[in-house]
């Protein structure tokens, strides 16, 4: 049996939830190259979902509504995935490269044709994929802020800015873990970044530089871990960070 | 992921349809432009659904809760990327659910030696109760008959990993078959679950 016999006969385990990792990982790679196994885990994956249907419905208790819409006021949502227009550029690109070497151009259209359609049909597959799977860099971020705002003990706390604009600390102590959320930020001159502070009395710990990106919105998560009752501070530091703070704090908000 | 296609004996509120668009679509798009109540409305129309299923894997009520809210902070955070084309509202919120259910299972040590303790011939015995003891949905009626069609094997094979969460490897040591049968196994009973459903792909 080839191993791509093999990973065909996986697409039941796979819409159920059931392959390891580095087996489902497999599977997708797998997916991208079939059409056909790619339309027959889609529709074991519905049939999947008939099996969640059958379940017994069960109202949860309304202390999880409270909270669940409490940190949805204070949680940013991601921005829309590029998409397909992106999967147009890179082709045109593509074609454009191939029609500078006019002589190959006429002399193999049926090779080059060929070429750009699988081109095409790689991509798309990987836009079919990455829909469902992929995790970017920024969705990665905001997942972890997610992590955070949904643990059980998760608490947050927004204050100004000064110079403009508004963050949301959101913390929790179970996972030593905070997050902050700004809007309106104003950008800064050449050279300077933004830094994070863990601050516990004189004890203060470096927490990661940021830069507002266009629109002074963003969300960012504290590297190192939090001790409950830390207060988290933002200075503005030269480009690259500081490892004590040089300047006074623009906003500091304690975790408590 | 495309849409499931119901049939028309499917006039439950609870059922979807590509035909008759449910509001559920609807409310996610005002939920991607950042539309709180548009949030707030769809929580109260799924939520039993999202609730019922992860207890159902993780039967723990605590942790059921904690993974419900992370479904729906996750439908908060991704509503952007949500595409109507590619399935029902319903579709994907519920498949969002389950894996983070079998996520939690698979992190969860302490679950994981609890479902152990209960063993193959319960868990599928209490998946037979449940289907018949309970107030009947639509859905559970046809997925009941369906499963009636599926072999010994394929049916306990189907019910361990979708609704205790096991890993196919897992299903082989309890089932005490090949993980190769298990694999087929599982294939096979998926297509035929597929097939009696009218599921259309």
């Amino acid at each position: 049996m080839s191993d791509r016999d093999e990973l065909h006969l996986l697409a039941g385990a796979y819409a159920l939830g059931a392959l390891s990792d580095s087996e489902r990982e497999a599977y997708e790679h797998y997916l991208l190259t079939s059409e056909q196994a790619r339309a027959e885990a889609a529709s074991l994956s519905d049939t999947a979902v008939m099996l969640g249907l059958a379940t017994e419905p069960v109202v949860p208790p309304a202390s999880l509504r409270d909270g669940i819409l409490a940190q949805v006021a204070v949680t940013p949502q991601l921005p829309e995935q590029p998409g397909p227009s992106n999967v147009t550029s890179i082709f045109e690109a593509r074609v454009v490269a191939s029609a500078k070497a006019p002589r190959r151009w006429y002399a193999r259209p049926a090779t080059i044709l060929a070429a750009a359609a699988a081109v095409v049909v790689i991509l798309l597959g990987a836009t079919v994929i990455s829909y469902v799977y992929s995790a970017t860099q920024e969705q990665q971020q905001a997942m972890s802020v997610m992590r955070i705002s949904a643990a059980a003990d998760s608490q947050h706390a927004t204050s100004a800015i000064v110079g403009g604009g508004t963050v949301t600390v959101i913390w929790s102590n179970q996972l030593k873990r905070s997050a902050v959320v700004m809007s309106d930020l104003p950008a800064l001159p050449a050279g300077k970044t933004y830094e994070l502070w863990y601050i516990a009395g004189s004890r203060i710990t470096p927490a990661g530089t940021f830069m507002p990106q266009a629109g002074g919105g963003m969300s960012q998560v504290l590297k190192g871990s939090m001790t409950g009752g830390d207060i988290v501070g933002i200075t503005i530091e030269p480009a690259g960070g500081s490892k004590q703070p040089t300047t006074k704090p623009v906003v500091a908000i304690p975790t408590a | 992921m495309l849409a499931l296609v119901t049939d028309q004996t499917d006039s439950g509120q609870d059922s979807e349809s590509v035909q008759l668009p449910t509001s559920k679509e609807e409310l996610l798009a005002r939920i991607a432009q950042g539309d709180q109540r548009a949030f707030a409305a769809l929580y109260d129309e799924i939520s039993p659904r999202v609730f019922g299923l992860v207890r159902r894997l993780l039967v723990d009520h605590s942790q059921s809760e904690e993974v419900t809210q992370e479904v729906f902070l996750e439908i908060w955070q991704n509503a952007t990327r949500y595409e109507p084309g590619k399935g029902g509202a319903l579709t994907w919120v519920l498949t969002m659910a389950h894996r983070r259910a079998v996520d939690r299972i698979r992190a969860s040590q302490a679950s994981r030696n609890r479902d152990l303790k209960i063993g193959v011939r319960d868990f599928v015995a209490e998946y037979d109760d449940v289907a018949t003891t309970v107030e009947v949905t639509i859905e559970s009626e046809r997925v009941k008959e369906a499963m009636s069609q599926l072999t010994e094997l394929q049916r306990q094979a189907v019910t361990l990993a979708y609704y205790g969460g096991f890993s196919h490897s897992e299903v082989s040591e309890m089932l005490k078959v090949p993980i190769g049968t298990v694999k087929t196994r599982l294939r096979d009973g998926m297509i035929r679950l597929r097939d009696e459903l009218g599921v259309g792909s």
